[in-house]
């Protein structure tokens, strides 16, 4: 339709109804996931090298995830009834699903990370292993939370929750090597030199495992656009406000650019060994996360419906 | 009896774009400052001598498969027996989740209560054998509401012989507002090119 | 409910009705449906969580001229809702968004409940709170003294037609100077109904016509009679098919809905008129009998007038096209019944008189004429003031227009002029509902002249709320809303039977506000001198009881008490009682319809309807363009904009312009912008010498409104907003509720969000000057030559 010639002389404007709250959640969640799937990773392979990563992942996945939906609560309008959750659940919602899985998961990485520590390996590797669909659950359902709200054309696709997947375990990697190299840098000195040698290996191999990451989700995000730009018009006027819009800065400046494109390079090309290219990485591809879930949360919501 | 299913019919060729039915709505639903139930979309096309104004009275369309209610973690919004979608204002916790999933921004944050609100076609007048304000007040009777199933109420005669919209349909939330000869344009999203020349609500970024 | 209500007997509720005042005090100590009964049938609202029936009382709305019926709906002595009276024959259980909003008029936070006294300067807006004896004191302390020149003595206020107080109150005095604003708005359409058919002003018959013509109306948007008539025009088009034209100057709410719209040039819409007539008659399409029996003129006479306003010409002057001109004449003669609808800025140019009676002619020449469908005169009962009225007091230079003989009051515009250059004294102002600084042509002028205490020595402002006028009295007298006092409220009836509506406290006066009949009476208690003898009323109820006396039909349905109850009477039996000239003819000198006046012929007017051009519009240079300041649905003149439901709708007026008129001039959409009047204001028909106009500049700024629904030569503002006083909400200002007493705290005055986003708006009406019509007096508001320019910092 051509709406060069269409005055829009009255109309309101609505509020937005989830703010930055949720791409917080959204954030913290997926940090959590990704770092516990790398736990569950280090534990599985049992390898000696690989079991510092594995004990601070296995600490950070439960802390994270009491972190995240401190933030739902304070979304809340009314926080104090959040117990509402538990009693008066709708299974046809994604929330309510959710608000038992975000019990269930930071009980069960709790344990797990009390297994790690006491090296009860066993244990924890059956923990792991059946964590890791938990984990991927809890954020995968931030998704769908999202894709189902079928208003929102930006959200509502088969593509969002491996989308969040994917950007999670990004993160999770990324966090996950700052904290491993912080380690290395400031805590390791007692370790021998061929120790140090191996450890820093590990970690560059970490943030290549993160790099290939980021294509999969670079080749999701742009499946996903391409189907947006194709599909019914509200769905193109939502990758329009993300390629061309007021989200493109964020989208394509943060997100892309600096949060996915740069530390692929820093990781993968002439620096693929500087410890300090790969940590600066690491933090880019945090903010690209970040502002990934400031995109879609707010730019989602940012189409008028009416 | 059978059971009642309520509706309303909003005829464009009758409506003057006066807005009293927004006004009708704050006073009877004490809905604040900022926040609105009803509103009215009106906008302007054609090129001079041509040109028109068209009109759209806009609130919760009452879905018969409500995406709200679906997507309410509490079952805080729930549809009554006679199709009326209400919003439990005690067990609603605020997750604004519901706001979220409904195609025709019709929900908000009441800024007094820190509550979920939208239009629930007046129940508590309905269920006083009432009309709801909006329609009471309008001024040219532009707004008629009533039971889908009477086959005699005035809304299934209109119903009956006219040909009707609904906004969104592709939604598939099959509303229950019906429109007769509402334009294509004012019933579609605001795209490129708008103008606005009076804003309503402000958006509200609660950082 | 039904049950609950045939408990209680007729008798007790009309000793409710009775009581009703005394009631509201102690409502919630008696049964909570008390009040729910008295309407019976009639409007009803429940409590949203209770459910439970409101207590409720029928009243009328003066939020506009309309007075539609209204139900107060109360909780608690609180008013929680205004909903229509079902049973009011105009607006029939509807209301518009102002009729609504009232009770935010009610509960203004910055309402002025004490009387007030200024400290200070005049103007300097500084206070000091005293009590009714002390303000009444002072007032009467003022008045004593004049009472030897009592035409010293000036009261002005907003519709004199309704405040049959008020003139009582300065006739008592001895004072002819109760003056109504009516100048300003449609004087010249009253005068120019008058002439003609002998009864001031109309009502077509929109819900039974087949065709209208609109000419410069908008009563989809704003009418004397707004909710009535505009449902019944879509019923008249919806129902019966009706088809609708409409010239005007702007998109309108009207003209979207109209079957046919016609931009036209601004002050031309006469022309067009005579140039159908002339088609009409040429074409015999005219109703020869009808004129001949029942008009002064003989149909060849008038062909051969009409002869000179060729549809040609009126294309070349008025931009409708001779095509549409004959093609729209023939569909109208042919189409029966037919009806023109023109309010008051029909009139408001130089040429209004003129015009209005071209446009009655249309309706004249095919006859229809207080026909079914047809251009009727108005129906409304005259209820004379009773009681012992007081002598008629000699006429003065202000109530007396002497210059403007035809009109039916003096020009307001010209009673400021006289004070303003001294030459008419005044010892002491009244004004009462009426906010000149705000709404007059040249309030800047109005303002000077206030500020001025050689001009007017004192001043008092009988109002609820601290208005740009009030703010420059000496004293305030905390006037009661229309909420929350009495009075007999009849209008033309849109249904064209004749009704009496009442208006009733629907809540208790809040602080120590008085009802103005309390005001009135105590205030001439205290001056006395004989004055007191024409407010010797037990009550206000015994006044209006004195009042009605004159409908023998309301006084055997049991008079007061029946208002009361049901809030309007109209005779049941009654029908619109068409054709009511054919027993008696018209009420004009020849008791037929005037089209050729001798009256106006003896000033030196042309009796018969004519066009006279206004100079200035055809000849406007490029960057000249026409003002018009129009009315909108939300905001209603001086009156609502302390209302937050409207103002969140409405709350600023950016200028209209056509793209073609903003890219010549660089303007883009919601550019800042100036809008100046140019010398050429008021040099038409009006006999304005510009070297009279306030020598300061006179413009204004706001943001421009791109559209392609405007006359490129012409620029349009909304009325309503743009107030410099009348309290925080009008202003646009949040307000923190806990500074607020009970009860006019309300938890959203602290939402209100606009002031700083959108500003506002501007007074347009600042920058015209006052310019009267030469006929009728009223103010030639469409006569503004501007011009718009961006505001580059
Ligand atoms: N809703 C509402 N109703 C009201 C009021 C209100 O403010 N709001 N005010 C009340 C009062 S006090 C009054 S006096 C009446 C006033 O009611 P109206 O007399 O109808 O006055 P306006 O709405 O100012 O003007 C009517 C139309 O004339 C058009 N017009 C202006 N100049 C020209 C011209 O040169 N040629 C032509 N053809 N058209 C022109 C304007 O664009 C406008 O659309 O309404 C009363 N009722
Ligand atoms: N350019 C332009 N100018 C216009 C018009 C236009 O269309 N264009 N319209 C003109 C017309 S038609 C009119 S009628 C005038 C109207 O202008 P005004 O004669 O000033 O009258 P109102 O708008 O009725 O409001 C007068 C004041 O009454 C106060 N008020 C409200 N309720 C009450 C009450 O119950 N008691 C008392 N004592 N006061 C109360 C309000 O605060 C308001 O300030 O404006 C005219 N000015
Ligand atoms: S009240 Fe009626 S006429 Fe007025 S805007 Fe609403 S629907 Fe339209
Ligand atoms: S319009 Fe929106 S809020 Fe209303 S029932 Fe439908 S989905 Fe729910
Ligand atoms: S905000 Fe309230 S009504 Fe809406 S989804 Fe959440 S709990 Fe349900
Ligand atoms: S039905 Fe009631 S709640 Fe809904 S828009 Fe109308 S007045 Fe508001
Ligand atoms: S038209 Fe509106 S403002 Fe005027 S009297 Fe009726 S309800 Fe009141
Ligand atoms: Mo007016």
């Amino acid at each position: 339709m051509d709406n060069t010639d269409v005055n829009v002389v009255y109309s309101v404007q609505h509020q937005l109804p989830l703010v930055m709250y949720i791409g917080q959640y959204f954030f913290f969640t997926g940090l959590s996931a990704g770092s516990f799937v790398i736990s569950v990773i280090a534990t599985l392979l049992g390898r000696k090298e690989f079991k510092p990563i594995g004990k601070i992942t296995a600490l950070l996945a439960p802390i994270l995830l009491i972190i995240a939906p401190l933030n739902l609560i304070l979304d809340l309008e009314q926080p104090l009834r959040f117990w509402h959750l538990f009693v008066f659940y709708n299974w046809t919602s994604p929330i309510t699903y959710g608000s038992f899985l975000l019990t269930a998961y930071p009980v069960m990485g709790v344990i797990y990370a009390i297994m790690v520590y006491t090296n009860r390996q066993k244990a924890a590797k059956i923990l792991g292993i059946l964590g890791i669909p938990l984990a991927i659950s809890v954020h995968g359902y931030t998704g769908f939370i999202l894709a189902l709200a079928k208003a929102r054309a930006l959200w509502n696709t088969a593509a969002m929750p491996t989308i969040f997947l994917v950007s999670a375990m990004v993160s999770g990697i990324g966090l996950v090597v700052i904290i491993a190299a912080a380690r290395w840098k400031w805590f390791d000195k007692a370790a021998t030199v061929e120790q140090r040698e191996k450890d820093k290996r590990l970690i560059i191999q970490l943030a290549q495992f993160m790099a290939y990451i980021i294509m999969l989700d670079l080749f999701l995000i742009l499946s996903d656009i391409l189907v947006l730009l194709t599909a019914h018009s509200d769905a193109y006027q939502a990758g329009m406000l993300i390629l061309t819009g007021n989200f493109a800065p964020l989208f394509l400046g943060v997100e892309i650019f600096l949060g996915s494109l740069v530390p692929m390079v820093l990781v993968l090309g002439p620096t693929r060994k500087s410890m300090k290219a790969i940590v600066i990485a690491s933090i880019l591809v945090n903010i690209g996360v970040y502002a990934m879930r400031f995109v879609m949360v707010i730019g989602g919501q940012s189409i008028p419906l009416s | 009896m059978a059971r009642k299913r309520y509706a309303m019919v909003i005829d464009m060729r009758r409506c003057i774009g006066c807005h009293a039915c927004t006004v009708a709505c704050k006073a009877e639903m004490a809905v604040p400052l900022e926040v609105n139930a009803t509103w009215l979309k009106i906008i302007e096309k054609g090129a001079y001598p041509d040109t028109r104004r068209f009109y759209l009275p806009r609130m919760c369309n009452n879905c018969t498969d409500a995406i709200c209610a679906r997507n309410c973690p509490t079952q805080a919004t729930y549809k009554r027996d006679d199709g009326i979608v209400v919003v439990d204002q005690h067990r609603c916790i605020g997750c604004k989740y519901c706001i979220a999933s409904c195609p025709y921004d019709t929900r908000f944050i009441n800024p007094l209560k820190n509550i979920v609100q939208k239009c629930f076609f007046c129940q508590h007048r309905v269920d006083a054998g009432l009309e709801p304000a909006c329609v009471e007040s309008c001024p040219t009777r532009a707004m008629v509401f009533g039971d889908r199933n009477d086959n005699k109420s005035e809304i299934s005669q209109l119903l009956a012989s006219n040909a009707t919209t609904v906004l969104k349909k592709e939604m598939e939330t099959n509303p229950n507002v019906y429109y007769i000869a509402a334009d294509e344009t004012v019933m579609s999203n605001v795209e490129k090119g708008i103008n606005y020349r009076t804003e309503g609500t402000i958006t509200k970024l609660r950082l | 409910m039904k049950n609950f209500m045939s408990s209680i007997t007729r008798r007790d509720f009309l000793k409710l009705g009775a009581a009703s005042t005394a009631m509201l005090a102690i409502e919630s100590q008696l049964h909570p449906l008390a009040q729910a009964m008295e309407l019976m049938d009639g409007g009803r609202s429940v409590n949203r969580t209770s459910g439970l029936p409101r207590s409720s009382l029928p009243s009328t709305c003066t939020q506009c001229p309309a007075g539609c019926g209204i139900v107060g709906y109360v909780e608690e002595s609180k008013l929680v809702k205004i909903g229509g009276n079902p049973k009011h024959i105009s607006n029939q259980g509807a209301l518009c968004a102002r009729g609504q909003a009232g009770i935010n008029a009610l509960y203004d936070p910055d309402r002025v409940l004490t009387p007030l006294k200024r400290v200070g300067a005049r103007g300097e807006n500084r206070w000091s709170e005293i009590d009714w004896r002390q303000a009444y004191d002072e007032v009467a302390k003022a008045m004593q003294p004049l009472r030897s020149q009592p035409g010293q003595f000036v009261y002005m206020t907003e519709d004199l037609g309704n405040d049959t107080l008020g003139r009582r109150f300065t006739s008592a005095f001895g004072s002819a100077n109760a003056l109504g604003a009516a100048g300003i708005y449609d004087a010249n359409k009253l005068v120019a109904t008058q002439l003609t058919w002998g009864a001031a002003g109309d009502m077509p018959d929109v819900s039974r016509t087949k065709y209208m013509l609109v000419f410069g109306a908008n009563p989809l948007e704003s009418h004397p009679q707004f909710v009535g008539f505009a449902r019944r025009l879509i019923d008249g088009m919806q129902q019966n098919q009706a088809k609708v034209v409409t010239f005007d100057v702007r998109l309108t709410n009207t003209s979207t809905r109209a079957n046919e719209l016609y931009y036209v040039n601004p002050g031309t819409y006469a022309l067009v008129a005579l140039a159908m007539a002339n088609v009409i008659m040429r074409e015999g399409l005219h109703n020869a009998a009808f004129i001949d029996q029942w008009t002064n003129v003989r149909s060849q006479d008038l062909a051969a007038h009409l002869a000179q306003f060729t549809p040609e010409r009126a294309e070349a002057e008025s931009g409708v096209s001779a095509a549409v001109i004959r093609r729209v004449a023939t569909e109208f003669a042919t189409t029966s019944p037919a009806t023109t609808i023109s309010d008051g800025i029909v009139s408001t140019h130089g040429n209004g008189t003129q015009s209005e009676r071209a446009v009655m002619l249309l309706n004249i020449i095919t006859g229809n004429i207080d026909n079914r469908g047809g251009l009727c005169m108005p129906r409304q009962y005259n209820l004379p003031d009773s009681g012992p009225v007081p002598p008629a007091p000699a006429p003065t230079a202000l109530s007396n227009p002497v210059d403007l003989p035809l009109a039916l009051q003096q020009s307001i515009d010209r009673s400021w002029q006289l004070i303003r250059d001294r030459q008419y004294r005044v010892g002491l102002l009244m004004t009462h509902g009426y906010n000149p600084v705000y709404s007059n042509p040249d309030g800047g002028s109005v303002h000077d002249t206030l500020v001025d205490e050689t001009l007017v020595p004192m001043h008092v402002a009988v109002s609820p709320f601290m208005t740009e006028t009030a703010a420059l009295a000496d004293i305030v007298l905390p006037e009661t809303t229309y909420l929350e006092g009495w009075d007999l409220e009849v209008r033309s009836s849109p249904e064209l039977v004749p009704f009496v509506a009442l208006r009733q406290p629907v809540v208790p006066p809040l602080g120590s506000s008085k009802p103005f009949f309390d005001i009135a009476t105590d205030l001439s208690g205290r001056i006395g001198g004989g004055m007191e003898q024409y407010f010797a009323f037990k009550s206000v109820q015994d006044y209006l009881t004195a009042r009605i006396q004159s409908v023998p039909g309301l006084v055997a349905a049991g008079g007061l008490d029946y208002l009361k109850q049901h809030g309007v009477w109209y005779d049941p039996k009654s029908k619109p009682n068409y054709g009511s000239f054919s027993g008696g003819g018209f009420a004009t000198p020849s008791g037929k319809i005037e089209v050729s006046s001798a009256r106006l012929k003896e000033r030196g007017f042309s009796a018969l309807p004519t066009y006279q051009p206004i100079p200035a519009f055809g000849s406007l240079s490029q960057d000249e363009l026409v003002l018009t300041i129009y009315d909108t649905a939300i905001q209603t003149d001086a009156k609502t904009a302390n209302s937050m439901w409207l103002d969140e709708i409405l709350h600023n007026n950016p200028v209209w312009l056509h793209p073609d008129t903003a890219s010549q001039l660089g303007i883009k959409d919601g550019d800042k912008v100036k809008v100046v009047r140019t010398a050429r204001t008021g040099q038409g028909v009006t006999p304005v010498d510009n070297s009279q106009l306030d020598p300061r500049e006179r413009s204004l700024q706001t943001t421009a409104f791109i559209t392609e629904g405007i006359h490129p030569r012409v620029v349009a503002m909304a009325n309503g907003v743009g107030h410099s006083g009348f309290g925080r909400i009008a202003q646009g200002q949040k307000i923190n509720p806990d500074d607020v007493e009970r009860p006019l705290r309300d938890p959203n005055t602290d939402l209100v969000w606009w002031g700083k986003k959108d500003g506002t708006g501007a007074n347009a009406k600042l920058i015209v000057p006052a310019m009267p019509e030469p006929v009728g007096g009223g103010q030639a508001w469409g006569d503004v030559v501007v011009t718009v320019g961006k505001v580059t910092e």
